[in-house]
């Protein structure tokens, strides 16, 4: 008897993990997500950091720019200052520009939500 | 989620020769552990086309000749929402007075019809197909001859 089980890491357009709290020391926190490819090609993607209101905010991405293979996952660290609060809810998202010829088209956009919370002194 | 795999193994000895057999074996459980992301997932399918209005006071992917853009959306869990973003202007093409709108309806495992760009609608586990519809209208005035570009933002969070 032969017994044969394929497993298959879940590829995609995506931020996982999508939802997250972090607590941090420091003066700033980081995020680690990944981000995946579902098209049959290299696909173009970036990731963004937005606040609460969608206002892009200062973040230190890396990579901020992604050149990625068909069906494959990157890891992305992301560092956000609290900018002298004691939370901070950010949103990390993956972005991606599909459009024709004419350059019409849609951006995909698939965001995480995370809470931060800063523990150390003020 | 978490998907557990069991596999039962049974092993048997006997022995025809003689008299004597082991009615039963030993038995061990091979385990399978597997993970599926809480996740969003989105991918652009086609673009659209807009279409000007008999008067060129629109365009819009609903003016006859016009087609909708569709991007295909899965979730794996119902915690996430869809909405779509107008964009503020043109890739290609004169913006100047120029409003736009989204509107967007989904079928698949979810369903909804015509529903305002910036309404959320929240997702069903499962395949769903987002089809977007942009309009973009001229407060004065009408559009002049030329090509025109713009790109709504599908956004799963």
């Amino acid at each position: 008897m032969a017994l044969v089980l394929e497993c298959h890491a879940a590829h995609a357009q995506s931020v996982t993990p999508m939802r997250g709290a972090v607590t941090s020391f420091a003066d700033e926190f980081a995020l680690r997500i990944t981000v995946g490819n579902p098209y049959p090609r290299a696909t173009y993607f970036d990731v963004r950091v937005y606040d609460e209101n969608f206002q892009p905010i200062e973040a230190i991405v890396s990579p901020p720019n992604l050149k990625m293979p068909p069906d494959e996952t990157t890891l992305v660290s992301v560092r956000v200052p609290f900018n002298g609060g004691s939370t901070r809810k950010v949103r990390v998202c993956a972005e991606g520009m599909f459009a024709n010829a004419n350059q019409s088209g849609v951006r995909t956009q698939v965001c995480g939500r995370y809470l931060a919370t800063h523990i150390g002194p003020q | 989620m978490s998907i557990k795999f069991v596999v039962f193994t049974t092993c048997t000895l006997a022995l025809f020769s003689g008299a004597e057999a082991f009615a039963a074996g030993s038995t061990a459980n091979a385990i399978f552990n597997g993970q599926v992301a809480d996740t969003c997932i989105l991918a652009a399918g086609n673009a659209g086309t807009l279409a000007s209005s008999a008067d060129f006071t629109k365009l819009a992917s609903t003016n006859a000749g016009g087609s909708q853009s569709t991007v295909n959306a899965t979730a794996t869990s119902n915690a996430y929402s869809i909405k779509t973003v107008a964009p503020s202007n043109f890739t290609t093409g004169d913006s100047s007075n120029v409003a736009f709108s989204t509107s967007y309806s989904l079928t698949g495992t979810t369903s909804a019809y015509q529903v305002p760009g910036t309404q959320g609608t929240k997702l069903n586990p499962g395949n769903s197909v987002v089809a977007v519809d942009l309009n973009a209208a001229k407060s004065s005035g009408t559009f002049p001859a030329g090509a025109y570009a713009a790109a709504v933002t599908v956004r799963c969070e």
